[in-house]
């Protein structure tokens, strides 16, 4: 078969080029610890409310034994509850969340907070934050009329620890 | 005697503090409560109605004191979760919980269909609407009233009422049970949340809107 010169070198053009970002891609999701959350745990989001770990009264900050905080939240339309949070900063935090009814995702502008909320699962991200002040938690996922109304605040304060 | 109080008060404390920790309501929407809730028998619900609901609701679902809410037209789920809540006594009413606390969860189920197809009837003269009916306000974190209540303010699945042909009076008492937290059968409190950010002109406005909007 019969290829045109020029046609060629395009063709090796466009290979090296996907092949040099896709290698750019891959050393700083290693070198970076990049990966996607990866928690797989099932739940009834009907009944949300009725779980020990997604009550209403226990939602929220916890700080565990080993000094790391895990943070309950519930999304649910329009807001993720509680509405406001308070973590420390330079701390491991563990997010856990759940939909009470249809698909969020939440999105933590200037952290590396994101991760879908699905109804029916329990997502989980893992993050220290290093930059205490003020966060907003957004919904990132179209969930009804009140989408983009649907945000929650989360502060983040120095308790003087140092940075991981 | 003295000597008694403080294991009282431990108890007290204990017992309270477990009251608070239930869910603010037993209703989950499984798929098999929400067929429930819709299978009622509006024929048999006007029977129960004629003896148990109509003094202080009316023979048509609308109440002729402003006192009492006006539930003709009502979404039937939401009717069906009230019923329940009152029952389980997750919204606490003495009134309505002596008169649903016999009634089984069928029967329950035929009052709301019973309800939810009556004609509702607007309750004042038209009124204004108001940014938060639309718009929110999100730097308070208030949701606007439409994206849950719908654009007509009808209501929508699952337990999301129709704001329309309630006295404005009734309106107000709601928001305010809602802001001191004697109502709280509100699954994780998203009503309680907004009605302890809008202020009294704010509810007063909304109430006189809602009375005010045409039914059809």
């Amino acid at each position: 078969m019969h290829i045109n010169r020029y046609e060629k070198t395009w063709i090796y053009v466009t290979g090296v080029l996907t092949a040099v970002m896709v290698g750019v891609l891959t050393f700083y999701a290693i070198a970076n610890n990049i990966h996607p959350p990866s928690n797989v745990e099932t739940i009834d989001s009907a009944s949300l409310h009725l779980t020990a770990e997604f009550a209403e009264e226990n939602l929220g900050v916890k700080t565990n034994a080993d000094g790391s905080v895990t943070v309950t939240l519930v999304g649910a339309r329009y807001g993720f509850y509680p509405r406001r949070i308070e973590v420390p900063a330079n701390t491991p935090l563990k997010f856990r969340m759940a939909s009470f009814d249809v698909l969020h995702g939440v999105h933590v502008p200037g952290t590396n907070v994101a991760t879908m909320v699905v109804p029916g699962y329990v997502s989980e991200v893992n993050t220290v934050i290093p930059t205490p002040g003020e966060y907003t938690l957004f919904c990132n996922e179209y969930c009804g009329l009140g989408h983009d109304q649907m945000w929650s605040r989360m502060v983040v304060v120095d308790n003087g620890s140092a940075p991981q | 005697m003295r000597k008694l109080t403080i294991p009282f008060a431990v108890g007290g404390a204990l017992l309270f503090s477990t009251a608070a920790a239930e869910p603010s309501s037993e209703v989950a929407w499984t798929p098999d409560t929400y067929r429930f809730a819709q299978s009622g028998d509006a024929a048999n619900g006007k029977k129960i109605a004629v003896e148990v609901c109509d003094e202080c609701h009316g023979a048509g679902g609308v109440s002729e004191e402003d006192d009492f809410p006006n539930i003709a037209g009502q979404l039937e789920t939401y009717l069906y979760k009230q019923l329940v809540d009152f029952k389980s006594g997750k919204r606490k009413n003495r009134k309505m919980r002596r008169r649903v606390k016999d009634l089984n969860e069928q029967e329950l189920a035929d009052l709301s269909a019973w309800y939810a197809q009556l004609p509702a009837e607007p309750q004042g003269p038209e009124a204004p609407g108001h940014e938060l009916v639309t718009r929110g306000d999100p730097k308070r974190m208030i949701t606007s009233c439409n994206a849950c209540h719908g654009a007509d303010a009808k209501g929508a699945d699952l337990d999301v009422p129709m704001l329309k042909g309630q006295p404005a009076d009734l309106f107000v008492e709601m928001m305010e049970n809602f802001r001191d937290g004697s109502r709280a059968n509100d699954v994780y409190g998203r009503m309680r949340q907004a009605a302890e950010a809008l202020s009294d002109e704010e509810i007063e406005a909304l109430a006189r809107y809602y009375a005010g909007l045409p039914v059809q």
